[in-house]
């Protein structure tokens, strides 16, 4: 046939259009694995740094803050106009803090609109109880008293006091 | 009265011209589908033509190569007064994964302001139309803006 | 006195200027709408192409470097003024319009002034992408006018068979026939004519399957590559304004004896036929064929359509 399309036209005249009514109603739901805009939990980061290492474009930025009493406060923020959504960063974390929804209308004028970002405050980790002058003290205070011991059983040879001596130890 | 109709008019007919500026060619692809039955963008009076002289919004995709640098700023030079830049993509934003490559020299915003993004790798069409109507809309003050 | 004032309506309203353009933007908007509900789209409005026409005209307009600025600006000008000028020779149902003996080579001649006009503003514009668009606009000229002039002798032929010279070139007295002895697509020998016409319109026109000089993705607009703002504004509404010409001329080639006498119905009826026109012989056509290349387009003119228009010629000859 010279004219394949011909019947099909005069079809579509009347019928239905197939186009989506979207700019009108509410947008479509993404496909199912679809990666969208990432969504990051400040609360389950543990600031080890592996998605950035993974990111290809380097869209992930990290941000540290110290505060005066140890702590650290720490930014991670995500480029959406940097981002390949490739989920390498989701894939690698440990965590899950990090993952993909299907919110895929990224659209601003501002850089602002297309930061995703993500604060949280990593406590110090706990003060030693002993200062290590004091910890040396009580090494030599220890190494005398095995030293002692050790003179004590020499005299006596007894298998039950030496089990003993060593318990204390 | 008339000069109303026209700023009325102005997002009612934009005219699209495509740069690709060294795009992998995933966003041209959805641009073209954007103007496909389904998603059917004409019904807003979008049009894909093929001269930057007659373009109302200028969408560029792909991060900006050593080659297409030129080629993007005579382009853009081109286009009349009042018009639209939108971004299509994260490439020209940023540069993506080609950042840092020594055949980059992006981004586009060194170039010319860009009015409005649309960010993905690639982007979903509802996202780009939503982009372009949104550019659209800035047509209509731009042209209001410069009447005053 | 009186008689100016009809003139002047006549010039600018009714059948005149106004009347053409609306009819002219009023078919291109059906057209694309049309054409965007067989491809199962939605489609634009009806009134898409007076928006695009008014957002042209607020655009900046820019006159390119190596341009010559007065043949530039002045051809989209001359292209609307000569197609306004052509349709006024072109009688509305009831004989409303401005004819004497001849003026059916004055549309010819008026029609092919347009495409020079778009050709002479192109070659002025000093780019090389509308250097090739005039030269396709000029292989399509050549591959549409034998054809044209051929189905133009043809209802010549059969509807001056009464007169001196046994062929008329009046429009007046092609629809004088008409009225007389029915309409000339009943006659048998005007079918391969009629069916030859419906192809030339859209090549005259330069609608999509065969806008050779205008191919977007081609050649970047072709012959209209530089052109920016108003004066595009201008050349896109010269565009509509022919199709309403062209369609105009079949109805009254072909249809013209259908006139009640009542203008109002008349010009309805006008409105009628020149919609289902422009779906037979744009809107179908566009919708189902993708772009002709120069030679088929060239080929296919000089060959089954004019075979037909020659074929209708001769069937007159012999019939009377």
């Amino acid at each position: 046939m010279i004219l394949p399309y011909l019947g099909q036209s005069f079809k579509n005249l009347f019928s239905k259009p197939v186009t989506e009514a979207f700019p009108a109603g509410d947008p479509p739901k993404a496909a199912e694995g679809y990666r969208g805009r990432l969504h990051y939990d400040p609360e389950l980061c543990i600031n080890c740094g592996m998605c950035m290492r993974v990111c290809a474009p380097q869209a992930i930025t990290r941000e540290i803050v110290p505060l005066e009493n140890g702590d650290q406060q720490i930014t991670f923020t995500y480029d959406m106009t940097s981002c390949t959504f490739c989920r390498m960063c989701s894939d690698f974390c440990t965590k899950k803090a990090i993952t993909l929804t299907d919110d895929y209308m990224i659209v601003g004028s501002a850089h602002e609109d297309f930061l995703v970002s993500g604060t949280f405050i990593k406590a110090a980790p706990p003060k030693p109880k002993f200062t290590p002058e004091q910890l040396e003290a009580m090494k030599k205070a220890a190494a005398a008293k095995k030293a002692a011991a050790a003179a004590a059983a020499d005299g006596e040879k007894k298998p039950e006091e030496k089990a003993e001596a060593k318990g204390e130890e | 009265m008339l000069q109303n109709m026209i700023d009325s008019s102005m997002k009612k007919s934009p005219w699209i011209f495509h740069i690709n500026a060294g795009s992998c060619n995933g966003c041209d692809i959805e641009l073209v589908s954007v103007l496909t039955p389904r998603y059917d963008a004409e019904r807003y009076g979008f049009k894909l033509c093929g001269s930057p002289r007659q373009a109302d919004i200028v969408v560029v995709s792909g991060p900006v190569t050593m080659q297409s640098r030129e080629r993007l700023r005579r382009t853009l030079a081109q286009v009349p007064e009042p018009f639209c830049v939108v971004s299509l993509g994260s490439c020209p934003r940023s540069g993506n994964v080609f950042k840092g490559s020594y055949a980059i020299d992006g981004p586009l915003e060194k170039y010319v302001h860009v009015d409005v993004s649309v960010a993905g790798c690639t982007p979903k069409p509802e996202a780009i139309i939503a982009g372009l109507a949104q550019a659209a809309q800035l047509l209509e003050e731009k042209r209001k803006e410069a009447r005053k | 006195m009186t008689n100016v004032l009809l003139y002047a309506v006549h010039l600018f309203l009714f059948p005149g200027l106004l009347f053409i353009v609306v009819m002219g933007l009023l078919l291109a908007g059906i057209d694309r709408k049309l054409v965007a509900r067989m491809q199962n789209r939605v489609g634009a409005s009806i009134l898409q192409p007076w928006y695009d026409f008014l957002k042209c005209c607020g655009k900046e307009t820019i006159i390119p470097r190596h341009a010559r600025k007065g043949l530039f600006l002045g051809a989209p000008v001359a292209c609307f003024v000569i197609l306004i000028s052509a349709a006024l020779f072109i009688p509305v149902f009831g004989g409303l319009s401005m004819s004497f003996e001849g003026d059916v080579v004055v549309i010819l001649y008026l029609l092919t002034a347009a495409g020079v006009a778009i050709i002479v503003g192109s070659a002025a514009s000093g780019s090389p992408f509308a250097g090739v668009g005039l030269s396709r606009e000029m292989v399509a000229m050549i591959s549409y006018e034998l054809p044209f002039v051929l189905v133009l002798l043809a209802v010549g032929a059969l509807c001056g068979q009464d007169s001196a010279y046994g062929v008329t070139f009046s429009m007046d007295e092609i629809v004088r026939w008409q009225t007389e002895n029915g309409s000339s697509l009943l006659h048998p020998a005007m079918i391969p004519a009629a069916i030859a016409m419906l192809f030339v319109i859209p090549c005259e026109i330069g609608m999509h399957p065969f806008d050779i000089a205008e191919a977007e993705t081609e050649i970047s607009e072709g012959t209209l590559t530089e052109y920016s703002g108003a004066p595009l504004g201008v050349f896109k509404l010269c565009h509509c304004v022919k199709m309403y010409v062209m369609t105009a001329l079949f109805c009254a080639l072909f249809l013209g004896g259908l006139s009640t006498g009542i203008l109002l119905v008349d010009a309805l009826l006008e409105v009628v036929f020149c919609i289902i026109v422009t779906f037979l012989c744009m809107t179908v056509p566009h919708a189902i064929c993708a772009r002709f290349k120069v030679e088929q387009v060239f080929k296919f003119y000089w060959t089954f359509v004019s075979a037909l228009a020659l074929i209708s010629l001769l069937l007159v000859w012999i019939m009377r």
